[in-house]
């Protein structure tokens, strides 16, 4: 991939995944989240613009800047284990709130930092 | 109270203003330049909410020329202009309202190069952006 593309693609995962991933996990209290704070959470990780998981997002956006970079690897699967909590944080289960917005948190901040490297090069 | 215009393609910065704002500011949403001219030729607004990115939008309703932009920047590929009208497009926007006088504070949700903010800044008067949807840095900027 040519340099330009790498900082294109790099801006639109920080665009489409790390904007928006974490729009209410920023934003909520570690406890005592109501349900429209839930519900927002439950949409940046599940349903991304065009309906999305995050994970899946994440997966095509990052899939050419191939397996090495360890960021976007822990990105993955953070999403993976993010995705796996589905139910319960939608049932707003404290325990899976507060880790998936923990999860949301360090995904953007993962992306970021990546496309923030890409750029700079 | 305040009036906050969002304006971006979809509902995300909607959703999240009213959540996370709704105690400063009635939000209201445009979805393009026309629609906001339109809507603050009747009722003004103390500050914007901009998104960058409207891929979602219909070619039709963006700010900027395909054919044009294609002749002047991309040797005719209209597909590459569109892709930088889309991209480009909150800026745009923002153009388009200032060349009207509306001069109020912008706010853009993205994380721009300090040089880009620079420069929109020098074109564009009160702009500012952060990186992430930080509401309390979000409204902060907003009240300035």
């Amino acid at each position: 991939m040519k340099g330009a593309d790498r900082s294109k693609l790099a801006a639109r995962l920080a665009h489409d995944v790390g904007k928006y991933v974490a729009r209410a996990a920023r934003n909520m209290p570690p406890r005592g989240a109501t349900p429209a704070m839930v519900a927002m959470l439950a949409t940046d990780l599940y349903s991304l613009a065009g309906g999305r998981r995050a994970s899946a997002v994440l997966a095509e956006l990052a899939g050419p800047f191939g397996e090495g970079d360890e960021r976007l690897a822990t990105a993955r699967s953070l999403l993976e284990e993010a995705d796996r909590l589905e139910d319960r944080l939608r049932a707003a289960e404290p325990a899976a709130v507060e880790r998936g917005r923990a999860i949301a948190l360090e995904v953007q901040s993962l992306v970021l930092d990546f496309a923030r490297m890409v750029a700079s090069r | 109270m305040r009036r906050l215009l969002v304006i971006e393609d979809g509902s995300e910065y909607s959703d999240f203003a009213r959540l996370y704002l709704a105690d400063e500011f009635e939000v209201t949403t445009a979805r393009s330049a026309s629609e906001a001219l339109r809507m603050l030729a009747a009722e003004s607004a103390d500050a914007f909410l901009f998104d960058l990115r409207f891929d979602r939008a219909e070619p039709g309703t963006l700010v900027g020329d395909v054919d044009a932009t294609a002749r002047r920047l991309f040797g005719g590929d209209r597909g590459r202009a569109l892709r930088y009208l889309q991209d480009q497009q909150g800026a745009l926007i923002l153009a388009e309202l200032r060349s009207a006088g509306h001069a109020q504070p912008a706010v853009f949700v993205h994380d721009f190069p300090e040089r880009r903010l620079a420069n929109l800044r020098q074109l564009y008067g009160s702009v500012a952006a952060v990186a992430s949807f930080d509401a309390r840095a979000i409204g902060a900027l907003l009240s300035r």
